[in-house]
């Protein structure tokens, strides 16, 4: 297997949507949770369409088309699924990530990542 | 609560989608529909991403200069032939690559998105293409204007013609038109 591209904290943020949605992974769900973990940005639908393309193009997410729905106006939706590249591209991020923040943690001290983590804790919750 | 896009809207907003996204596209707008602005913003927003992505997907690299260089020379020679001192203005020749780059973005989505709607952009495109690449290639090969100031009274396809009769040195162009210009 062909080693990753290294992935833009963009692509990161939408590889994590469609890994959390499963299944349910299309334009609408992946471009609401993409806006959660952004957050407090705010994140276009297009943004999100061109991320998919090119992850695709990449070979690490594939699509595939649903039944038409009628609660779409009688429309199908592209469902997204990530593929063997894209799981090993994220897991090399979440790596990079943990490394970093265990850096920061090491020069800034506990305390710094303890109120952190609180601080995230009460954002999610 | 509204159900969903008037057709209209969703008609007007199906024209600007490249076909091969459509589907989803027009679906997820429609799923994510609240009122008639929300649908016209969230498409504002959302269709000119999804169109330069299709365009970044679909467009040759290599091809894609070649034909904007290509549709470039047409234009200029189609200035040099109708309007050569619009060439010697200041901004002519940048002012030359608008059109070239109005008709490039034409021809680069319009390839493969869609056996229709590619067939007839290709058409609609490449029709006035053709007319100015041999307009372009015509005036560069008649060096020598002939036909003095009476090439100037004639509608510009005719003149074209009446060109290519000078380059390939036959008999000039008789036809009814140009019998009536001669008259005067």
């Amino acid at each position: 297997m062909s080693a990753p591209d290294s992935l833009g904290q963009f692509e990161q943020l939408v590889l994590t949507a469609i890994l959390s949605l499963h299944d349910d992974a299309y334009g609408v769900t992946i471009h609401s949770k993409v806006q959660e973990l952004a957050r407090p940005k705010a994140v276009s639908l297009g943004a999100v369409y061109v991320t998919l393309d090119r992850l695709e193009d990449k070979g690490l997410v594939a699509s595939w088309m649903t039944e038409p729905k009628r609660e779409r106006g009688g429309r199908a939706k592209r469902c997204y699924r990530l593929e063997a590249l894209g799981e090993r591209a994220l897991q090399e991020s979440a790596a990079t990530a943990k490394r970093v923040w265990d850096m920061i943690s090491e020069v800034w001290g506990k305390d710094w990542a303890r109120e952190w983590g609180k601080r995230w804790g009460k954002e999610v919750g | 609560m509204s159900s969903g896009p008037s057709k209209i809207a969703e008609t007007i907003v199906g024209v600007f989608v490249p076909p091969a996204c459509r589907e989803e596209v027009l679906g997820d707008l429609y799923e994510r529909y609240r009122s008639a602005g929300r649908y016209g913003l969230d498409a504002a927003r959302t269709v000119p991403l999804v169109i330069a992505s299709r365009i970044r997907r679909t467009a040759n690299p290599q091809v894609l200069p070649m034909q904007a260089f290509a549709l470039y020379e047409a234009f200029l020679g189609a200035a040099w032939f109708t309007n050569r001192a619009f060439l010697s203005e200041r901004w002519g020749l940048p002012r030359l690559a608008i059109p070239t780059a109005i008709r490039t973005a034409r021809i680069a989505p319009g390839g493969r998105l869609c056996k229709a709607r590619g067939a007839i952009l290709i058409a609609v495109g490449a029709r006035p293409t053709v007319r100015c690449a041999v307009r372009a290639g015509i005036a560069r090969l008649a060096a020598d204007d002939r036909l003095g100031s009476r090439a100037s009274e004639l509608d510009p396809v005719l003149r074209v013609r009446v060109r290519l009769r000078v380059v390939l040195r036959t008999a000039p162009v008789v036809s009814t038109g140009q019998r009536s210009l001669a008259g005067n």
